[in-house]
C-alpha cells in the first residue's frame, strides 16, 4: 500500500523549510551529533564508572557504597543509550498566547519543539508528542520516520490555539498518558502556577524531564507602559496596567515567585532551559545541548 | 373606577430611549483589549469596571420618565344619577306598511324601510332613555321591553318586518301593550337588569306609528287613549304614508314579487289626532321621509330629559415618589461622574 503524502499546512511548511535550512546552515548533523547517535543525554542503564559528585549532579546517581568507602561523595556514570525515546510534551495553555514583540511565547515554543523533533529525525530517534490543552491531550504515537515526524510538526503548528477567553485550566507537567519507560521527556510550556506536587519527585525518578519555557520582554522587565486595559486569561479578568512603582513592585514579586516555582519544578539547571526575549530558539537550544554535553563529558572525565 | 393610572401615558414611550442608549453604548463601547497573561498579578489597580454611576443614571432616567407620565391613584366615587324617559315605540307591522309611497335614494321604498333607519337614529339620540318596542297588526305584542341596551334595541329594529303577525291593525291593543310594558317597568326592574341600576324615570311617553285605521284587537283606540290619559302618559302619533291610492307590491304564491298595483290607503287621521290631543301628545303627518324625520326630531326635542351626573373622583398624585429618587440618583451619578473624570495634570516644573 502506497503511503499517502502528509498534508502539510502552508504556514507549517514554511516554518519547517526555514528551520531545516537553519539546521543545515549550522551543520547540526555533524557538530552536535558527535560520536553518539543521540544528541540528548538520557540516563543509560550500562554502568561506566564512578566520579566525584559535584554541585548540580543528580543525587539519584550517588553511589552510596563508594561514598561510604572513600569518605567523599561519588556518583555513578552510565553509558548513554545509543537510541532513546523522546517524549515532547507541549503544554498549549492560553498563557502562551502573548508576545509584546513580533512572536508569541507559543510561536517560540512551537519552533523549539519543531527543532527538537528535527534533531531527533536527523538522529533517527523515536519521537512521541503529547499536546496538552484545556480540552484534553492530543497524542502522536512514537515514530522515527522523518515523514511522520514532519506530519506531526505540521499538526502541532496547525493546532488551534486555546481560546484565551475560555476559563483557564491548569496543566500539570506530569503526563498521565503512557509513555515509553526511561524516555527523555521535554516539557515545553509556561511555568506551572502551582508548586510541584509530591508525586513529581517519583515521576522525575522514572523519567528524565527537561523543562523549556519562553520568556517575553514583559515577563522579564514588566510592561513599562500604561495606562493600558488588558485581559488576563489566567485570572480571567480585565485589569488596568499602569507604568508606576506599584506595578513594577508587583511585577518583581511575581517574577521572583515564578522563578522560584520554575526552580522547584526543575531543580537541576541542566534540566531547564529559558528562551529569553529576542533570543533565537535554535541558538538557545544548541547552547543548552552543548552545555549538557560538556557536563556529561566533564562527568565522565 | 379605582386603580393606578398614568395621566400622560404617552410619556412612557420615552422609556424606549433608555434601552436604545444602553444598546448604543454596548456596541459603541466595544474596543480591542490586549491579552496579557498574568497581568492581574502585575496590576496595581483593578480593572476598569463598569462605573456604578451609569446604572444610577439609567435608573434616574427611568424614574424621570415615570414621573413625567404622572402616576396617579384614582379613587372614583362616581355616583351617576341618570334620569331619562321611559318610551315605547308602537310600530304598525300590517301589510299596508309595504306600500311604496316613500322615495328613497334609489327609487320608491316602502313605509317600513323608511321608518327603520329613522327609528334607529331616534334611539341613538336618546342614550339616557329606556326604550321599548311594541308591534301590532291583528294582535299586539312586545318586541323589546324597556331597556337601556340600545345596541340590542337597534338590532331589534333592524329585524322589523311585516308578516310576523296576522294582518290587521290593532291600534288600541298596541297602545295597551305599550302601557302595560311601561307599568311593568316602573313596578320592578326589567329582566336582566340589576336592581337599582335602572335609570330613574322622569316620565314616560309613547310614540305610535301607523298607516291605517283600527280594525282589530280587543281595545279600541278610545279605550287605550283613556287608559293612557289615566296614567298620564302622552302619546305621540305619527301617520305614515299618504291617503288615497298608493303603489303596493304584488307577490306570487311563492312570495316572489311579480309587480306593483295601486291600492287604497286609509289612514285614520282623526283617530290619531284624538289620541294625541287627549293624552297631551302631538300628531304628525309624515307623508314623506323628511316629514317623518322631522316628526321624530320634534318628539325628540319635546321630550328631552336632563341628566345629572355627579362624579367624585379623588386623584392621588405619585409624581414625587418617582421624582425624588430620580433627583437623588442624578446627584449620585453626577458625583460619580466627577470622580470618574480624571483631572488635568499639573505640568511638571
Amino acid at each position: 500500500m502506497a503511503s499517502r503524502p502528509p498534508v502539510i499546512d502552508e504556514r507549517a511548511r514554511a516554518t519547517l523549510r526555514r528551520l531545516e535550512w537553519r539546521l543545515r546552515g549550522r551543520r547540526v548533523d555533524t557538530s552536535l551529533a558527535g560520536d553518539h547517535r543521540s544528541i540528548f543525554r538520557g540516563r543509560g542503564i550500562e554502568f561506566d564508572q564512578v566520579v566525584r559528585f559535584e554541585f548540580g549532579d543528580d543525587i539519584r546517581e550517588i553511589d552510596w557504597n563508594v561514598t561510604a568507602r572513600l569518605g567523599d561523595v561519588y556518583r555513578k556514570v552510565f553509558v548513554e543509550d545509543r537510541e532513546i525515546n523522546i517524549v515532547i510534551v507541549f503544554a498549549d495553555s492560553s498563557a502562551l498566547q502573548f508576545g509584546s514583540g513580533d512572536v508569541t511565547r507559543r510561536d517560540v515554543l512551537l519552533e523549539a519543539a519543531a527543532l527538537v523533533m528535527l534533531f531527533s529525525a536527523a538522529n533517527r530517534e523515536r519521537v512521541m508528542v503529547i499536546r496538552q490543552s484545556a480540552t484534553g491531550s492530543q497524542i502522536f504515537p512514537p515514530t522515527r520516520e522523518r515523514a511522520r515526524i514532519l506530519t506531526v510538526i505540521n499538526a502541532l503548528f496547525a493546532a488551534t490555539p486555546p481560546d484565551p477567553l475560555a476559563a483557564a485550566v491548569p496543566i500539570s507537567p506530569i503526563v498521565r498518558e503512557r509513555i515509553p519507560r526511561g524516555a527523555l521527556v521535554i516539557h515545553l510550556g509556561d511555568v506551572p502556577d502551582a508548586p510541584p506536587p509530591a508525586e513529581w519527585g517519583g515521576w522525575q525518578r522514572r523519567h528524565r524531564v527537561i523543562g523549556i519555557r519562553a520568556d517575553d520582554a514583559w515577563d522579564r522587565d514588566g510592561p513599562g507602559t500604561g495606562p493600558l486595559a488588558v485581559y488576563d486569561p489566567v485570572a480571567g479578568c480585565v485589569v488596568e496596567l499602569e507604568d508606576n512603582a506599584a506595578t513594577r513592585a508587583n511585577h518583581a514579586v511575581w517574577r521572583a515567585a515564578r522563578e522560584a516555582r520554575w526552580r522547584a519544578w526543575w531543580s537541576n539547571p541542566a534540566d531547564r532551559l529559558v528562551i529569553g526575549p529576542s533570543e533565537d530558539a535554535l541558538a538557545a537550544l544548541a547552547g543548552f545541548l552543548r552545555a549538557r554535553e560538556r557536563r556529561g563529558t566533564a562527568a565522565r572525565s | 373606577m379605582t386603580g393606578l393610572r398614568f395621566d400622560q401615558p404617552l410619556a412612557l414611550l420615552a422609556l424606549l430611549v433608555v434601552p436604545a442608549v444602553m444598546l448604543w453604548r454596548h456596541y459603541r463601547g466595544r474596543s480591542a483589549v490586549r491579552i496579557v497573561p498574568h497581568a492581574a498579578a502585575w496590576a496595581s489597580a483593578p480593572g476598569p469596571a463598569r462605573p456604578p454611576w451609569i446604572a444610577a443614571l439609567y435608573a434616574a432616567c427611568v424614574l424621570i420618565v415615570i414621573a413625567l407620565a404622572r402616576p396617579q391613584q384614582v379613587s372614583d366615587d362616581q355616583r351617576v344619577v341618570q334620569q331619562g324617559y321611559d318610551l315605547m315605540l308602537v310600530v304598525d307591522l300590517s301589510t299596508s306598511m309595504l306600500s311604496e309611497d316613500y322615495k328613497g335614494a334609489k327609487g320608491p321604498i316602502n313605509r317600513l324601510e323608511t321608518i327603520r333607519p329613522i327609528i334607529q337614529q331616534f334611539v341613538r339620540n336618546r342614550p339616557g332613555d329606556r326604550i321599548g318596542i311594541a308591534v301590532f297588526a291583528r294582535q299586539a305584542l312586545t318586541l323589546a321591553p324597556l331597556t337601556t341596551d340600545h345596541g340590542w334595541l337597534a338590532r331589534q329594529v333592524a329585524a322589523l318586518q311585516t308578516g310576523l303577525i296576522d294582518d290587521g291593525t290593532a291600534i288600541g291593543d298596541g297602545v295597551g301593550i305599550a302601557l302595560l310594558d311601561i307599568a311593568a317597568a316602573r313596578t320592578g326592574p326589567p329582566p336582566g337588569t340589576a336592581p337599582g341600576s335602572a335609570p330613574d324615570s322622569v316620565g314616560a311617553f309613547i310614540v305610535l306609528l301607523t298607516d291605517g285605521s283600527n280594525n282589530s284587537g280587543e281595545l279600541t283606540p278610545a279605550e287605550a287613549t283613556a287608559l293612557a290619559r289615566y296614567r298620564k302618559i302622552p302619546i305621540y302619533t305619527i301617520g305614515t304614508g299618504r291617503n288615497g291610492m298608493v303603489p303596493f307590491p304584488v307577490f306570487d304564491a311563492r312570495g316572489r314579487r311579480v309587480g306593483t298595483s295601486l291600492q287604497p290607503s286609509t289612514l285614520d287621521i282623526d283617530a290619531l289626532e284624538t289620541i294625541a290631543a287627549q293624552t297631551g301628545g302631538r300628531f304628525f303627518m309624515a307623508g314623506d321621509t323628511e316629514a317623518l324625520r322631522a316628526a321624530f326630531a320634534a318628539i325628540d326635542a319635546a321630550r328631552k330629559a336632563q341628566f345629572q351626573i355627579r362624579r367624585s373622583v379623588r386623584v392621588s398624585e405619585f409624581f414625587a415618589w418617582a421624582a425624588v429618587p430620580a433627583l437623588v440618583l442624578l446627584l449620585l451619578a453626577a458625583q460619580g461622574l466627577r470622580r470618574g473624570t480624571p483631572s488635568p495634570r499639573r505640568p511638571a516644573a
